[in-house]
């Protein structure tokens, strides 16, 4: 009976380091929604955006700031009518649980483009941080390289002024 | 009770060993305090600390370019404040995590503000820095950043030359 309560304390000592404030997974379910988010986007698939992220999200693009999912969704699709193809090279990510019950996800990811007007080939390199509120993403703070971006949007919108009008 | 006891020693490693968790963030760390006292000497635009702490054969990806050792690391830190003046942190976030492989990770996450100092431009710049330690030194730094602010400056520097 002493062996069983000496186990019970070790495994009590152990879970209770008092030099943490949280833990670090990779493998939970918000970590794994958030593959799944990337993997379904660059398919062009919106389906899930509300059952990850919530309706009143406040969104950070390089500090630029917007509200909403529709704000979301339609920043989205924006690449994709730039690109016509876009894949992920690598991905990383980890979710913070901290004792003061914040939940926030860190992901960084290689997108591979191909601009649909110039056909060049591209990556962009992106960092992500989500701040998770009751299951949703309340919070999205996203930074990358907009040079590059910003050269792709040009050619596309003097691609659209010189499309003829009508069909 | 024997049987019982085994019971729950094969049940305790065996959670053990399927857990989820990579890593631990921790409390009031060493790492921390010396990655808030580099970036405070950063905006003093000194690098005393800095390459105190850095292995010689640092690595660092900044912003998709990558720099292999302690000098080069420390002339790009250096090369900021030919373009830019009053670089100051704010909103900032600094914890440390001990990972899973025994390694120690430490972010520093914050607002980047500076003045441009060819077109006098004020920027704000969310950035994310993230800093490796191995036997108790920085061996990896990836920052996360919008080079935005340096191809403002590049620009008017090339233009202001070619009018001189």
């Amino acid at each position: 009976m002493n062996r069983l309560y000496l186990l019970l304390l070790f495994i009590l000592i152990s879970c209770s380091n008092p030099n943490q404030i949280g833990v670090v997974k990779n493998s939970d379910d918000l970590s794994l929604k958030l593959v799944t988010f990337i993997n379904q986007y660059i398919d062009e698939n919106y389906e899930n955006l509300g059952s990850i992220f919530s309706d009143t999200i406040h969104l950070n693009l390089n500090n630029r700031l917007y509200k909403n999912i529709t704000k979301l969704e339609s920043g989205l699709k924006l690449y994709h009518k730039i690109y016509s193809e876009i894949l992920i090279d690598s991905q990383f990510l980890c979710t913070f649980y901290l004792d003061d019950g914040s939940i926030k996800t860190f992901q960084k990811v290689n997108f591979i483009t191909k601009n649909k007007i110039t056909q060049n080939v591209g990556s962009i390199r992106a960092f992500f941080e989500y701040i998770w509120l009751d299951g949703y993403v309340v919070e999205l703070s996203v930074v990358f390289d907009s040079e590059t971006l910003n050269k792709e949007v040009k050619l596309f919108k003097s691609s659209l002024k010189n499309q003829p009008i009508g069909n | 009770m024997r049987i019982f006891f085994i019971f729950l020693i094969f049940l305790f490693f065996l959670t053990s060993c399927t857990s989820d968790v990579i890593g631990v963030v921790l409390k009031n760390d060493t790492y921390s305090s010396r990655v808030i006292e580099i970036m405070n000497d950063h905006q003093e635009s000194s690098f005393n600390l800095f390459k105190k702490y850095l292995d010689e054969d640092v690595f660092i990806e900044y912003s998709g370019k990558i720099y292999n050792g302690k000098q080069n690391l420390i002339e790009v830190w250096k090369s900021e404040f030919y373009y830019f003046s009053d670089v100051f942190f704010d909103k900032k976030e600094v914890f440390t995590t001990f990972n899973k492989d025994r390694s120690y990770t430490t972010i520093f996450k914050a607002n980047w503000n500076a003045s441009g100092n060819f077109t006098n431009n004020s920027y704000s710049v969310y950035s994310f820095y993230e800093f490796k330690w191995k036997y108790d030194r920085i061996f990896e730094i990836h920052v996360h950043w919008n080079n935005e602010p340096y191809y403002k400056e590049w620009d008017k520097l090339i233009k202001s030359n070619k009018y001189e």
